[in-house]
C-alpha cells in the first residue's frame, strides 16, 4: 500500500525530529545533520552548489511532455524559463497519480512536499544543480521527518530524525524527493511486499508482472524508466542498481566502495553495499554521481580517498570530424566465453554492441581469461557476506524472526559461517582484488561483466547500460537488454567515457515504454495477478 | 580422509542446527509449522532443511580453501600460505589508501 505523506504530517514529523534534537538525547539528531557530521553538512551543501550541469540541446519530446525529459534536460528547461520547476514536479505527480497503481513504483509518496519545495525553487529560494528535479529516493534511505521502512515489517513504524547523507546531498543541490522507491524488503530481491508478494513491476511490462523489473532497487528503476521521477538512487549489495538499470533500459552507475557515503543507509551487508543513481541515461547519472560523491566525515569509508573526478565531463560524448570517439584510448575486456552466457536475440544483440563498440575510434576490445579459481571465489564465496546481514539485525532475530516474512532464510544462514570462515572470505577477498587488478585488469582498462557479483565482492565500480530489446517469444513480451562494463578502483570516470561514446552513436536510451493499460472495471480490464515468491525463492536470488 | 559434514545423519545435523540456533538465541518454534501467507516467513521444517542445504555446502567449499603461496615446496604449502592475502574488509578502499590509485 502507498503511503501518502502529506505536508503537514511531514512537518509534524520533522518537528518532532527537531524537538528530539532539542532535548539533546544521546544517538538523536539534530533537524540540520546526522550525529556525526555536524557544521560540515554546510561545506558539504556548499560544494554540491557549486556543481554545474551543462545545458543541453532538448528535445521537441521533451518539450512536449515534461516526463519525456532527462534530468539534464529538464534542468536546461527550468535554467532558461521554458517551464517552471512546479511545472515540472506536478507533470511527474500526475503521472504518478495516473500509472503508480500499476507500477507500483512507491510506498510512500511526498507530494505536497515536492510542490513546496518545487515552489522554493521558482523563487529563487532553492537552487543547485537539481534544481527542480524530481527524484526517487528508494527506501532504504533515512529521510527525515518520512518513514523509512527498508519495505520491512521491521521498520514499519521508523521516521528517521536525520538524512541519509546521500539523499541530504541531493536534497542541498536542489533536487526534489516525490517519493520513497518500492524495493525487495531489506533490499534482498525484487520489491514485494514482505510476504513475497511481487507489487513493482517491470515498466515495459506492465500487463506481465511475472517479467523480472530488477531489484532490489525496483522502485526506483520502475519510477525512472516509467516517467514518473527524473532519476533516482538506490544501493547495490549484489547487483541491485546494474540489473534493474538493464531490464529496465536505464544507465545504472555502482561507485567503487567509499565513492558515496552509506550513512543512513539501512545496512544489508556492510563491505558490500553501495550506493548510486538509476538514470536515463550517462550524461544523468553522471550528474547524480558528481553531486553524491564526495568524503563524509560520518563515514569512514568516504575518507582519504582520491578526490572524485569531473564525471560530467566525462559522460559528455567527444566527436572529432563529425565521428564519435573515446575520449581517450580505452582496452574494453572481454572475457572468453563472454557471448555463451547469453542466447536467442539477446545473444544477437551482445554481438551487434560488442561490433559497434569495436567501431568507435578510441575502442580497443581485447580478449581476457578468468583466473582458474573465479568460480568459486565468485560463486559459493558469495556466501561470506551473509553474517554481515544478520549481526546488526541479531536483536530482531533472537525477538520476532517472523518479521523479516519472506526474506529470513538468508538472515539465519550467517548464523552458520563461523568466524574463521568469514576471515578466510576476507582473504579470499585480498587474493581475487590481486588477481582482477595485476591480471585481468593488467591487460585492459575496462571489463566487460558476465556477472554483477565479482565487482560487488571487491567493491569495484560498473555501469549497466542499455543495448537493445530481446524480440517478444511465446512466453514473454519485449524486454530490454543491457550490458555492464565494470572499472579499476575509482575509476568512474573511465567507465562513463565509454558509455557516453556508445550512447552517442546508439538510441536505445531514448526509447521509452508505452503507457500501461490502467484496469478499468467498466471496460472489464484487470490488473494481472502478482505472483509470491517462497522463501526459498528469495534465499536463492538474494542479493 | 578428513572428516565432512556430509558424513553426518539428517538427525545429526538437524541437531547441530538446532543447537546453534538456540545458542545464537534464536527460538525455532517461534516460526509457524504450517505456511503463513500473510508473512511469508518459512515454517520450522521449510527453515531447517534449507539451513541443511546450506551447512552441507558451504562451510566446508570456504575452509578447505588457502591462498596459493606461490613459494617453497608442497609439504610446506599452508605454512607459506599464512603469509599472503590478509583478510581485508573492504579490498578497492585499500588500494587508495596504500597509495595504489588515484595517484
Amino acid at each position: 500500500m502507498v503511503t501518502t505523506v502529506n505536508r503537514r504530517t511531514f512537518l509534524v514529523a520533522s518537528a518532532g525530529a527537531g524537538a528530539v534534537a532539542l532535548t539533546g538525547l544521546p544517538g538523536e539528531a539534530s533537524a540540520a545533520s546526522s550525529p556525526a557530521t555536524g557544521l560540515s553538512r554546510k561545506a558539504m551543501a556548499a560544494a554540491v552548489r557549486r556543481i554545474k550541469v551543462p545545458l543541453v540541446t532538448v528535445r521537441p519530446e521533451a518539450v512536449a511532455d515534461l516526463t519525456e525529459a532527462t534530468l539534464a534536460e529538464a534542468a536546461t528547461l527550468v535554467r532558461r524559463g521554458t517551464c517552471t520547476a512546479v511545472e515540472l514536479v506536478q507533470a511527474h505527480l500526475d503521472r504518478t497519480d495516473r500509472f503508480d497503481g500499476v507500477y507500483q513504483a512507491y510506498n510512500a509518496r511526498t507530494q505536497d512536499a515536492a510542490l513546496a519545495a518545487a515552489r522554493a525553487v521558482d523563487r529563487g529560494r532553492r537552487t543547485g544543480p537539481l534544481a527542480g528535479i524530481p527524484l526517487t529516493i528508494k527506501d532504504n534511505f533515512f529521510t527525515r521527518g518520512v518513514p523509512t521502512t527498508a519495505n520491512s515489517t521491521i521498520f514499519a513504524d521508523f521516521v528517521p530524525g536525520y538524512d541519509a547523507t546521500a539523499y541530504a546531498r541531493l536534497d542541498a543541490a536542489g533536487g526534489v524527493m516525490v517519493g520513497k522507491g518500492q524495493m525487495g524488503p531489506l533490499a534482498t530481491t525484487r520489491a514485494t511486499r514482505p510476504n513475497g508478494e511481487v507489487t513493482t513491476v517491470n515498466a515495459w511490462t506492465p500487463q506481465n508482472p511475472e517479467v523480472d523489473p530488477g531489484g532490489s532497487s525496483t522502485g526506483p528503476a520502475t519510477s525512472v524508466a516509467g516517467r514518473l521521477a527524473c532519476s533516482s538512487i538506490g544501493t547495490q549489495t549484489g547487483g541491485s542498481i546494474i540489473l534493474p538499470a538493464n531490464r529496465q533500459n536505464l544507465t545504472g552507475l555502482k561507485p567503487t566502495m567509499g565513492r558515496v557515503s552509506l550513512h543512513g543507509v539501512v545496512p544489508l551487508t556492510y563491505t558490500r553495499d553501495h550506493v548510486g543513481p538509476l538514470a536515463r541515461d550517462v550524461l544523468d547519472a553522471a550528474v547524480m554521481l558528481q553531486v553524491l560523491a564526495g568524503a563524509d566525515p560520518a563515514d569512514p569509508r568516504t575518507q582519504g580517498l582520491p578526490a572524485p573526478t569531473d564525471y560530467i565531463t566525462a559522460a559528455l560524448p567527444v566527436r572529432r570530424g563529425g565521428r564519435t570517439r573515446l575520449r581517450r584510448r580505452t582496452r574494453i575486456g572481454v572475457p572468453a566465453g563472454y557471448l555463451d552466457g547469453f542466447t536467442g536475440d539477446e545473444a544477437r544483440l551482445q554481438r551487434a554492441f560488442l561490433a559497434e563498440l569495436d567501431a568507435i575510434p578510441g575502442a580497443v576490445l581485447v580478449d581476457v581469461g578468468y583466473p582458474d579459481d573465479w568460480d568459486l571465489l565468485t560463486g559459493t564465496f558469495n556466501a561470506v557476506r551473509l553474517p554481515e546481514r544478520t549481526e546488526p539485525f541479531l536483536p530482531v532475530l533472537q525477538q520476532d524472526p517472523t518479521a523479516f516474512g519472506v526474506s529470513l532464510t538468508s538472515w539465519v544462514q550467517g548464523l552458520f559461517l563461523s568466524g574463521d570462515e568469514w576471515i578466510t572470505g576476507q582473504r579470499a577477498k585480498h587474493h581475487l582484488l590481486r588477481e582482477v587488478l595485476d591480471s585481468v585488469l593488467g591487460r585492459c582498462d575496462v571489463l566487460l561483466q558476465t556477472s554483477v557479483v565479482p565487482f560487488d565482492i571487491l567493491g569495484l565500480p560498473e555501469i549497466g547500460f542499455p543495448v537493445g530489446f530481446a524480440a517478444a517469444t511465446a512466453t514473454r513480451p519485449e524486454t530490454p537488454v543491457g550490458a555492464v562494463l565494470g572499472g579499476a578502483p575509482y575509476e568512474e570516470g573511465r567507465l562513463l567515457e565509454v558509455v557516453a561514446a556508445y550512447q552517442d552513436v546508439t538510441d536505445w536510451h531514448l526509447r521509452r515504454p508505452a503507457d500501461p493499460v490502467r484496469p478499468d472495471a467498466s471496460l472489464r480490464t484487470r490488473a494481472a495477478a502478482r505472483p509470491v515468491l517462497t522463501a526459498d525463492e528469495v534465499a536463492r536470488t538474494s542479493a | 580422509m578428513p572428516v565432512s559434514a556430509a558424513d553426518l545423519t539428517t538427525e545429526e545435523l538437524t541437531a547441530f542446527i538446532e543447537a546453534r540456533l538456540v545458542v545464537s538465541g534464536f527460538d525455532l518454534a517461534k516460526l509457524p509449522t504450517t505456511f503463513d501467507p500473510a508473512t511469508g516467513v518459512p515454517t520450522r521444517e521449510s527453515l531447517l532443511a534449507s539451513l541443511r542445504a546450506f551447512v552441507l555446502a558451504t562451510p566446508a567449499a570456504l575452509n578447505t580453501w588457502r591462498p596459493p603461496a606461490g613459494y617453497g615446496p608442497a609439504r610446506d604449502r599452508d605454512r607459506y600460505a599464512q603469509q599472503v592475502a590478509p583478510p581485508l574488509e573492504y579490498p578497492s578502499i585499500v588500494e587508495a589508501w596504500t597509495g595504489k590509485v588515484g595517484r
